[in-house]
């Protein structure tokens, strides 16, 4: 169905096209053209394994964790071994798997696509950025096998510059490569997104992906870089006993803090902006309704990803942070909340008397909206220093964040590569599967991340093994909770990899979305389109006159 | 590519030299006077005319799109933006007369 | 490559040459501000710790040789000066000017590293290297390691930009005399010039933070 000079209405149902066909995954099939491609489509598949295989890995100290927590008593894990267990889930979730997870994967596949570019600015660059990332991770994995890391994720020093007798070398030069990994990812996007639109594609006709994902470079971009020095300078102080940051030698660990923070928690917003994206998506396609406030949620991406780095200081209400600067970081924590509230008032106006049905990335899209909410008003709660100084380290935090980057970000990773899933491999996923491992997977978070709140607002401290005994009911429904979000992980996992061979094959369109992606065949040939479309359209024309058919999914 | 009419020139290339080496004698020599707390400002001012000449010239800043202005225009807000947020702190210690705060 | 090549090669995923000019050279700025950042991080330790220990921070920065530093800012300078220069050359297809100018821009930036190891080798003498064996008899001694510590960290971030460089020059001192470059295509050359500037950038700032303290 090739047409000269395509525009953006949407492709009609096309049939199921005749095998075999070169695509990306077949044009050549060793080892080299695999490990040496520069094809962006390539790349993010790679990466998707990548992640896959350390979310897995982050997993399984999680549920050390929680075996250890079902009693009491510091039973099952020395105290020793459990800072270590939290400690690597925390490393292996943050920096190897929420950071790269949805731009790397979905962002890498779609950017160009989406934009009507043949690959991303600097295709070696990609490679490179995944190599790095690989090299960074074997230096983690190192610092696992060699027995662990037990600073917690944040590395405060001067326990991790110099008390610290686990493997934080190795850990701080993983995260060290690792986010170069990043920052070459976040460059490539912003020079993609600015010099290689397809003509007639301005800005406030791209897809509301797009702009998260152009958001998310800029943080890439400007924040990675100081928890790379930041982590420098600590491999500097113990590897040669300088005293930058131990109190003991002059130094101001209080000043880690403040470098620490001035990217990571930018990082969180690296985290939760590609998600936003990806559930724009989602939601306009299935509800069949043109977005709703495009240009706000555009821009709110961009407002996000610049005072999300001014708010860092709420992270030191407790660590003798001065009452005037967390005066001035409370109130900025509070405006930072504002573009996100307004995405959400976005996303459910879309909803309102649109068509709407419920497969399961409309599932998972709509678990991010009211999850999302829910961890960002508890952001709220923390923002306020009264409250943070009581909830501060305890379990009440550990629930805030695990709403927004598990009920958050994993729910839109999870809802987005469904969505993509037939243009990616050209199979369509179960969908009965899909949509009760989405139900499983929002029971089985709820079970485990709601008595946290209960947990820390009582005052279970994080990062102990062993508690109260009056804690062990809330405890124990938060470990029965996350066995069975562990099952909700597992079932993509195994049907996902049963669609690629026995899934139905899927059209270029079977979603009927608009998008320059959908208009290729799936999955798509190296070069992704034949010829450069043009675009002559807003995006998201759903339930206007172009909309021929409203979704009907196998 | 051929951007022969904005090439940079020898000419411009020796004029921004000589504005450099002079300016560094002049905080050379500005380092040895005393101004008290000036001192400081001084020198970072002429270090930004230096910064400013090296950008506008050398990288060639002068031809250059708006965004790559931007860009450069941004990096420097959020140093100042880190640089300035953690003194805040820094400074506003014991201003309440608690400890620790 | 022949030497008058007129059209550049264009990569598969551009549309002309135009594009792929303009892709590099947003490429490297945005590499840049991503350097700020990285430098920013240390430059952020710096305010904050002199602005806390004014007086570790005077004495240390008069352990410093004043003269070198000077010198060695001049050197720098004039390296970014034969940038320029080579940076001009290509643009108007000079090739020898060119070459020359790399060359020298080379030599400079090894004349200033030459410099700094012999600074730094002269502070491992005199005791002020920090760590176990810093030995400081100026006053408060703790934090004048502090300067000391931001010193080798800042100036040797710096050092390893520079020999990073060093080799990016090399490169393009032989891809210039196999030809490569003229006024149709010289996009290396301009985005290794956009990079040495930059790290003389971070030196011009390094200096007077670093040198220039309580001279008076």
């Amino acid at each position: 169905m090739a047409v000269p000079a395509i525009d953006t209405t949407l492709a009609p149902h096309t049939e199921v096209p005749a095998k075999p066909r070169k695509t990306y995954l077949n044009a050549d099939y060793s080892v080299s053209s695999w490990l040496l491609t520069v094809d962006h489509k390539r790349i993010a598949v790679l990466y998707l394994i990548s992640i896959i295989i350390f979310f897995a890995l982050g997993g399984m100290f999680a549920a050390g964790v929680r075996l250890e927590l079902l009693t009491p008593k510091g039973d099952l894990l020395q105290a020793d071994t459990y800072n270590k267990f939290f400690t690597m889930h925390g490393i292996i979730m943050v920096f190897f798997f929420l950071v790269p997870s949805i731009p790397a994967t979905l962002g890498n596949f779609l950017v160009p696509m989406m934009i009507g570019a043949r690959d991303l600015a600097f295709p070696r660059v990609n490679l490179l950025s995944w190599y790095i990332y690989i090299l960074g991770g074997a230096f983690t994995l190192a610092a696992v096998i060699g027995g662990g890391v037990d600073t917690g994720w944040t590395f405060y020093t001067p326990y991790s510059s110099t008390y610290s007798t686990s493997n934080v070398m190795p850990a701080a030069i993983g995260i060290f490569i690792t986010g170069f990994s990043s920052i070459l990812t976040g460059l490539n996007f912003i020079v993609t997104i600015h010099r290689m639109r397809a003509p007639g594609l301005t800005w406030f006709r791209l897809p509301l992906f797009i702009w998260a994902h152009y958001a998310t470079s800029l943080i890439f971009v400007l924040g990675t870089p100081v928890i790379a020095i930041t982590i420098f300078l600590v491999g500097l102080e113990r590897a040669l006993h300088i005293g930058i940051f131990d109190p003991a030698l002059g130094g101001d660990p209080v000043l880690f803090q403040h470098l620490f923070w001035f990217y990571s928690h930018p990082a969180v917003y690296i985290m939760i902006l590609p998600g936003m994206g990806v559930v724009s998506e989602i939601i306009t396609c299935f509800a069949r309704k043109p977005i709703f406030g495009y240009s706000f949620i555009a821009l709110s991406s961009v407002a996000i990803a610049v005072l999300g780095f001014i708010v860092w200081g709420h992270h030191l209400f407790t660590s003798s942070e001065s009452v005037y600067a967390a005066l001035i970081f409370s109130v900025l924590s509070f405006v930072v909340a504002i573009p996100s509230a307004v995405k959400v008032f976005n996303w459910v106006a879309t909803l309102y008397r649109g068509a709407i049905s419920f497969e399961a990335p409309m599932l998972y899209a709509l678990g991010f909206i009211g999850l999302f909410t829910i961890g960002g008003l508890t952001g709220l709660f923390l923002a306020a220093v009264g409250f943070d100084l009581h909830v501060h380290d305890t379990y009440f935090v550990v629930a805030h964040f695990h709403y927004i980057m598990v009920g958050g970000a994993v729910l839109a990773f999870l809802g987005g590569l469904h969505f993509w899933w037939p243009k990616m491999f050209g199979r369509m996923y179960p969908e009965a599967a899909a949509k009760a491992a989405a139900v499983i997977v929002f029971i089985g978070f709820n079970l485990t991340f709601f008595p946290q709140f209960i947990l820390g607002y009582l005052g279970m401290p994080r990062r102990y093994h062993a508690y109260p005994d009056e804690f062990q009911v809330l405890n124990v429904l938060s470990t029965a909770g996350a066995s069975i979000l562990a099952v909700g992980y597992l079932m993509p996992f195994c049907y996902l990899l049963w669609s690629l061979k026995y899934g139905a094959v899927a059209s270029s369109n079977p979603w009927q979305a608009s998008g320059l992606e959908w208009l290729t065949p799936s999955p798509p040939p190296t070069e992704n389109f034949a010829e450069t479309p043009i675009v002559t359209q807003d995006p998201y024309h759903y339930g206007t006159d172009d909309d021929a058919e409203a979704v009907h999914v196998a | 590519m051929s951007h022969e009419a904005d090439a940079l020139t020898v000419k411009t290339c020796l004029g921004v030299y000589a504005a450099l080496v002079c300016l560094t004698a002049i905080t050379v020599g500005a380092a040895f006077i005393d101004m008290s707390f000036l001192n400081t400002p001084v020198a970072l001012g002429i270090a930004s005319v230096k910064a400013l000449l090296v950008m506008y010239f050398f990288m060639e800043l002068r031809h250059s799109n708006r965004l790559t202005w931007v860009l450069m225009g941004s990096s420097g807000v959020f140093l100042l933006i880190m640089i300035m947020l953690t003194m805040s702190d820094m400074l506003s210690r014991g201003w309440l007369g608690y400890p620790g705060k | 490559m022949s030497l008058e090549q007129t059209t550049p090669y264009v990569a598969h995923h551009f549309d002309d040459a135009d594009q792929q000019h303009d892709a590099s050279s947003l490429g490297m700025w945005v590499f840049l501000v991503n350097e700020v950042m990285f430098f920013g991080g240390l430059f952020t330790a710096y305010v904050v710790y002199r602005t806390a220990y004014p007086e570790a921070f005077h004495a240390g920065s008069h352990e410093l040789n004043i003269t070198l530093g000077f010198f060695n800012t001049i050197v720098l300078l004039t390296s970014s000066l034969t940038m320029a220069l080579s940076v001009h050359a290509a643009q108007v297809s000079r090739r020898a000017m060119l070459v020359i100018n790399l060359i020298l821009t080379m030599f400079l930036g090894a004349v200033f590293l030459g410099v700094k190891a012999y600074e730094y080798t002269h502070k491992w003498h005199e005791h002020l290297i920090p760590g176990p064996n810093f030995v400081f008899d100026g006053p408060d001694p703790v934090h004048a390691q502090l300067f000391f510590s931001l010193y080798f960290a800042m100036t040797g971030l710096h050092a390893l930009h520079m020999i990073v460089g060093e080799v990016l020059l090399g490169i393009l001192v032989l891809r210039s005399l196999q030809g490569m470059f003229n006024k149709y295509y010289y996009t290396p050359v301009e985005m290794s010039g956009l990079y040495w500037h930059f790290v003389d950038l971070v030196w011009i700032f390094l200096f007077p933070l670093l040198y220039l303290l309580g001279r008076h």
